[in-house]
């Protein structure tokens, strides 16, 4: 077990060391703060369901909400299970009901499990999953957590109360940022703030995470030094595929595709959402509307066959040489 | 030889050509072989008529100090000059090369062939000809010289192709009908330096030049698979096979089977090149007939057609012959699978027309049948090696998509148990994919020279596996990724993209990282992997393991404070008890005390 209570070792990671610890602390999220503030002080808490992007604070309020509900021993009442726990429809049917039907003695009498990415569990697992929240919600409450909640089935949807997390807005990025930054002793300048917030979005824990691979390699963070090191802890491998595809070299792109795939580890599925991601969004090729419906229409049908069972390399390299095809048209009518 | 010899020798040997007509060549292989030969008998004679005429004047000339700049000087110069002149004019590369061979060699049969010997009037056509380049040359450096300096030879016969197409036996076929002693050395010889200098030394050899009045070469040396030269046990073997060939006097064949090999690559621009392809159909009819006929073998007409067909090389259609001879069954005819798949892509991707289509499904069924490589291998056979086939003008998305629609229709038709859409729509959409936009040649060798490569995705994709999920003993990364997901709240695949990340602070900060991981309560193991595959360098690597280790002890120790403290409460409550149990009455026993 993780021996977190009996040492007194200094936190290493700034991503645990600054995550708020108590609602009061959340900078953002002010209307679902609100509402979970509520529910504390009326100790009744409703299964709940949280949605939304990446680094926005979604498991920190779960956590948040369970220390401040159940006080310092709010670890013995929560049980957080996610994606890399195994949740087939086997693991619900047993531990996990297990785990929600067991009574616990105190002033609260419900315990919480928290499911974290719940948009990957299977449609049958969800499907059993609801008639245990259902039976056990006098002993049991749950909080699901999912990036899209439309992914969540129907029937679990309407059993729980729906928390949309926004995108964290530029300016609380860069509050938290500063504000970790002042109690680190780190000197960051306004310009390395921008640069990080460029580089991770809204996505909170990427930017401290980043901020601390910068701080220590650099005494002066800049602009120039955020980038160079953006680029070694999240490389833009997909940017340098569309780049490579369109400007003709194809080859070039395949190989980085295999590069990644075998030496980065990255998914097959988690490459095509980012093709889409960038595609879609015009930052690194412009097309007009009609070969941008075509591709995106093509992608889909792309992630539909890798849903199905097809090989992900496969069907991305199909997609290679579709943006290749496209660029020689561009360079053509140019 | 005797009929009682023949019978011991296995057949292989015994239907070696005697002579290059018997070997099994298109017309075109053959003029380049015997051109190459006649080159070299004009440089034989143009060599003796130097040696009689000018080596001593030359052995003068070179010692006296003029002698000794002009050489510095001029020597490499007049071998490039010699070399292009002699090419330009008896080259079989170019067509006045063969009109010139055509003039100094008698001709055979109706005048259209010409045979290896010279006609009467060549040899002083010869030393015309040497006195006429040596001429050209003062003329362009404008510097006298009193005798031809030592002549460069002419480039070595380099035969490429499969294993068992005829290499080897060219080689002999001419070496028997020219009456020329073959010199060989082959991969089972070794082949390093010192080696090569013995062949060196074999080919400098004088004595053939001296004594040998005869007017062609007395001994040619064939350097059997030269692709074979290994970089360790032959060290310093290449360098000096380069240097026989810029200073050999008498003739070189070498043989490879790679194309691809970088040092055969090399030397294909040394030499001339004859590519020796697997036998046509007909080239193996003709050889499965001949050697029918030679042991009065009853064969049906299908088992022959079956066998010209599918046979890889002659070699191997001897031997079958000879199996078939003793047992009267035909073995199995794929000798080297990886060979044959290779051809098969090539193939693939050489379909001319939509009738081709349907061949190109028996090659696949062919394949699945004799190498057990399912639907799904040649698909990614063909994945990692299309971009070098595809015709460019037609675009990549339209193959690439039926491709991948090919690769979605045999996973999820196998995946569901539909057979017909697995088998029979994949690969009819592959095939046709194939034929249309493949790259159109006419000559096989075209695609020959392209390589086909083996798909290293599933093997990197493994050793991936290996690493996160272990192998036997190890556990991999998983039980880091496990703890570290956990102690983040983020899923596996998370803590998977954060390695990196924290690799990078680990590089700065070992010691940190070194506690941080300690305090996850790793095993050292999985740590080991994680110092190995994301941080590599072994000072930070020893720095973090140190860290790790001292602070493990540290927190084993404090784990050990708490449960001593534990261990205090409950004495105290065992104390509680012991006094209990006398205010009960019952007395308390020292056993009661420490449990």
């Amino acid at each position: 077990m993780i021996v977190l209570s009996t040492t007194e070792l200094e936190e290493v990671l700034w991503v645990e060391k600054y995550r708020p610890k108590t609602l009061t602390e959340m900078i953002n999220q002010e209307e679902v703060v609100a509402a979970l503030k509520r529910f504390v002080e009326t100790k009744n808490v409703p299964n709940m369901l949280f949605a939304g992007p990446p680094g926005t604070g979604k498991t920190t309020a779960a956590l948040a909400l369970a220390h401040d509900l159940y006080g310092s021993n709010w670890r013995n009442y929560v049980l957080e299970l996610n994606a890399s726990d195994e949740r087939g429809i086997d693991m619900v049917r047993t531990k996990l009901k297990d785990f929600a039907r067991t009574r616990v003695s105190g002033e609260i009498p419900y315990k919480i499990l928290i499911l974290d990415e719940a948009d990957s569990m299977t449609r049958e697992a969800q499907h059993a999953l609801r008639r245990t929240m259902e039976k056990y919600a006098d002993i049991t409450r749950f909080i699901l957590i999912c990036n899209y909640s439309s992914k969540i089935i129907e029937p679990i949807q309407s059993r729980t109360a729906v928390f949309k997390f926004r995108k964290l807005s530029d300016k609380d990025v860069a509050e938290r940022i500063r504000y970790i930054a002042e109690k680190e002793g780190v000197n960051v300048s306004e310009d390395g703030i921008l640069a990080i917030i460029e580089v991770c979005g809204g996505d909170l824990r990427k930017a401290i995470n980043l901020l601390q691979s910068v701080a220590y390699m650099n005494e002066k963070i800049d602009r120039s030094i955020v980038y160079k090191t953006a680029g070694l802890v999240y490389p833009e491998t997909v940017v340098e595929m569309i780049k490579d595809a369109f400007k003709g070299d194809f080859e070039k792109a395949r190989k980085e595709l295999i590069r990644a795939l075998v030496e980065e580890g990255v998914t097959g599925g988690d490459l095509l959402q980012e093709f889409y991601r960038i595609l879609n969004s015009d930052k690194v090729i412009t097309l007009n509307l009609d070969d941008k419906i075509d591709l995106l229409k093509f992608i889909s049908d792309l992630d539909f066959r890798i849903s199905q069972g097809a090989t992900d390399y496969l069907q991305l390299t199909a997609l290679l040489a579709y943006i290749a095809d496209l660029g020689n048209k561009y360079r053509n009518k140019a | 030889m005797s009929v009682a010899s023949s019978k011991r020798l296995p057949w292989t040997e015994q239907f070696r050509p005697r002579s290059l007509d018997e070997v099994i060549l298109t017309r075109k292989q053959r003029e380049q072989i015997l051109g190459w030969w006649r080159a070299w008998i004009v440089l034989w004679n143009m060599n003796k008529f130097w040696l009689n005429t000018y080596f001593t004047a030359w052995r003068k000339f070179i010692v006296t100090d003029v002698g000794r700049y002009w050489y510095r000087k001029y020597i490499s110069k007049w071998k490039t000059f010699f070399r292009s002149k002699f090419d330009s004019w008896i080259s079989i590369m170019s067509a006045k090369g063969k009109e010139n061979q055509a003039k100094l060699f008698e001709p055979v049969g109706r005048g259209k062939e010409i045979s290896t010997d010279l006609k009467k009037n060549a040899e002083a056509e010869i030393k015309n000809k040497l006195e006429e380049i040596w001429n050209k040359f003062l003329d362009e450096i404008k510097e006298q010289a009193p005798a031809i300096p030592p002549l460069t030879p002419y480039k070595p016969l380099l035969l490429v192709g499969p294993p068992g197409t005829g290499k080897t036996s060219t080689a002999y076929a001419l070496g028997w009908q020219e009456g020329v002693v073959i010199v060989e050395f082959n991969a089972s010889d070794r082949r390093n330096a010192a080696v090569m200098k013995d062949v060196v030394n074999e080919a400098l050899k004088s004595v053939g030049f001296i004594f040998n009045h005869g007017s062609k070469p007395s001994r040619i040396v064939l350097l059997d698979e030269v692709d074979g030269l290994s970089s360790i046990d032959d060290r310093g073997g290449f360098s000096a096979l380069l240097k026989l060939i810029e200073e050999t006097k008498i003739p070189i064949i070498l043989t490879a089977n790679i194309i691809h090999d970088r040092k055969v690559r090399f030397l294909m621009r040394l030499c001339i090149n004859v590519f020796l392809d697997r036998p046509q159909e007909y080239q193996a009819i003709k050889l499965i007939n001949r050697i029918i006929k030679a042991k009065k073998i009853e064969m049906s007409e299908e088992n022959i057609k079956k066998l010209a067909k599918y046979a890889p090389d002659f070699r191997t259609i001897i031997e079958a012959l000879e199996v078939y001879y003793y047992t009267g069954v035909l073995p199995t005819l794929f000798r080297d699978e990886m060979l044959s798949l290779q051809d098969a892509i090539r193939y693939a991707f050489s379909m001319k027309a939509e009738n081709e289509v349907s061949t190109f499904l028996n090659v696949i069924r062919n394949l699945s049948a004799i190498t057990d490589m399912d639907l799904g291998t040649i698909i990614l056979w063909i994945w990692e090696n299309a971009y070098k086939f595809l015709d460019r003008k037609k675009g990549l998305s339209a193959f690439y998509d039926l491709l991948a629609y090919a690769d979605y229709l045999y996973k999820v038709g196998s995946r569901n148990q539909l057979w017909r859409i697995a088998y029979r729509d994949a690969s009819n959409i592959l095939a046709y994919a194939l034929t249309k936009y493949g790259k159109k040649v006419n000559n096989i060798w075209a695609l020959r020279r392209i390589r086909v490569e083996k798909p290293t995705i599933m093997e990197g994709l493994m050793k991936l596996k290996t690493l996160i999920e272990g192998e036997g003993e190890s556990k991999g990364l998983r039980p880091l990724l496990e703890k570290y997901a956990k102690y983040t709240h983020i899923s596996r695949k998370d803590a998977w993209y954060e390695l990196k990340f924290l690799s990078l602070i680990a590089k700065e900060k070992p010691e940190n990282i070194g506690k941080f991981f300690a305090k996850l309560d790793l095993s050292k193991d999985s740590l080991e992997i994680f110092c190995k595959n994301f941080i590599k360098k072994d000072s930070i690597c020893k720095k973090l393991l140190k860290a790790f280790e001292d602070s493990k002890g540290k927190i084993r120790l404090e784990e050990h404070l708490a449960e001593f403290s534990k261990r205090g409460k409950s004495v105290s409550n065992r104390e509680a008890s012991f006094k209990k149990g006398e205010q009960k009455g019952r007395k308390g026993t020292l056993d009661d005390f420490f449990g």
